[in-house]
């Protein structure tokens, strides 16, 4: 059965709602996202949970807020004052292999080499084009297909 | 087709939901701020708000917490220089985050001098527009933007609950008014220079919907409200070596 859009707005609204109500929760740990472009600091040598806002203002994580909407309405029903966050299993990263085009990542494998192709600067890394990015205030690099 | 169509009574059951359920709009009680805590904060906005250009170095701190909730505090000194209405260039130093930012009135760029990386990306033509628009658009976030923007009054006061005068207190070799406020999603603490020019003397912001409650700091070392600023400085000119990137969206960012 499809859903409908007011049905589906609700939902999300609700969704949007609980998690909004749950300042203290550990689940807004979800909201960060990628933690390593908030810090701005590509070398960062830990790990990272959770980070410190830089500024005061309301952000616009309304994407983000969605994306943890499920897991929030989950944290909901069984709300638990302490949480240990477990570390994510780190993404697959081979050297080799082709990558989804649009995959973003924080360092480079070993072993690249400049590639540019028509004036436009990649790196390649065991048969994968990379593009350096920024996303917010870090560099990052991103799969593509020149 | 039906499921495209929002009758009156789901689009007023939203409304109702999103007024009753979202912190802010819930909460939305007149704040209690002591009056002499509002005094401060009005004066520093204001003042900052006022000065046509200065400069500023400060030392910034941004706390991380570990999947297993050990915090680790980063540190790193930044310089600003802001000439309003529409340039400013903003500078981290150190080994991890080293960085220039630069907004001339119509073009804003990132510059990375370790690999050699910029982006560049049209600008609102207001230091305020910009550091909506980067935040917003681009998630860059420059060092101290909260307390330079000349809304600044309205922006800190968004979201606040209550407001507290601590006292005062010597940070930095001045004599400081220490501010506390609440917000719904951060605390925020602010000490304002006692006198004649209100200037921040130290911002904290607590993220305490985040496990381990991180914190990110700016201590001000030093403020030149005078200061001799070349016609270039906000211009970044391009090293040879230096490579252009582009910006990701933020929806990819997240």
């Amino acid at each position: 059965m499809k859903i409908s859009a007011p049905k589906l707005v609700l939902a999300s609204t609700v969704l949007l709602a609980i998690a909004e109500l749950l300042p203290f929760s550990p689940i807004c740990v979800g909201l960060v996202g990628d933690a390593h472009a908030i810090v701005g600091m590509p070398m960062t040598p830990v790990s990272v949970a959770g980070v410190a806002r830089r500024t005061a203002y309301r952000e616009t994580a309304v994407v983000a807020t969605a994306a943890v909407a499920t897991t929030a309405a989950v944290a909901a029903a069984a709300p638990k004052p302490v949480v240990v966050v477990q570390a994510p299993t780190p993404a697959p990263h081979p050297a080799t292999g082709p990558l989804p085009v649009g995959m973003v990542v924080t360092q480079l494998p070993a072993g690249c080499v400049s590639a540019p192709v028509s004036g436009v600067e990649y790196y390649l890394c065991g048969g994968n084009y990379y593009r350096a990015s920024f996303q917010g205030n870090n560099l990052v690099y991103v799969v593509q297909k020149p | 087709m039906k499921s495209k169509h929002f009758s009156p009574r789901s689009i007023l059951a939203c409304a109702a939901l999103a007024a009753a359920c979202f912190p802010w709009s819930v909460l939305a009680q007149p704040a209690s701020v002591e009056a002499k805590a509002d005094t401060v904060l009005r004066a520093m906005t204001t003042y900052m708000a006022g000065l046509k250009q200065f400069s500023a170095r400060t030392e910034n701190t941004i706390e991380v917490v570990t999947y297993d909730l050990q915090k680790i505090q980063f540190v790193a000194p930044a310089t600003l220089t802001v000439s309003r209405p529409d340039k400013l260039m903003a500078e981290r130093q150190g080994d991890i985050a080293e960085q220039s930012f630069f907004y001339d009135g119509k073009t804003l760029t990132l510059y990375n001098p370790d690999t050699q990386n910029y982006a560049t990306a049209p600008a609102p033509d207001t230091i305020d527009a910009m550091l909506d628009f980067a935040r917003t658009r681009l998630d860059v976030i420059a060092p101290g933007a909260d307390l330079i923007d000349t809304r600044a009054y309205d922006k800190l006061m968004q979201d606040v609950r209550s407001g507290t005068y601590i006292g005062l207190e010597a940070v930095g070799g001045q004599r400081c008014h220490h501010l506390a406020y609440r917000g719904v999603e951060v605390d925020w603490q602010l000490w304002v220079r006692e006198g004649e020019q209100p200037l921040p003397c130290r911002y904290v912001i607590t993220s305490k919907g985040i496990v381990g409650a991180p914190q990110f700091s700016m201590q001000v070392i030093d403020v030149n409200t005078s200061p001799v600023v070349a016609a270039d400085k906000f211009r970044f000119v391009s090293p040879s070596s230096a490579k252009a990137v582009e910006f990701l969206p933020p929806s990819s960012a997240r």
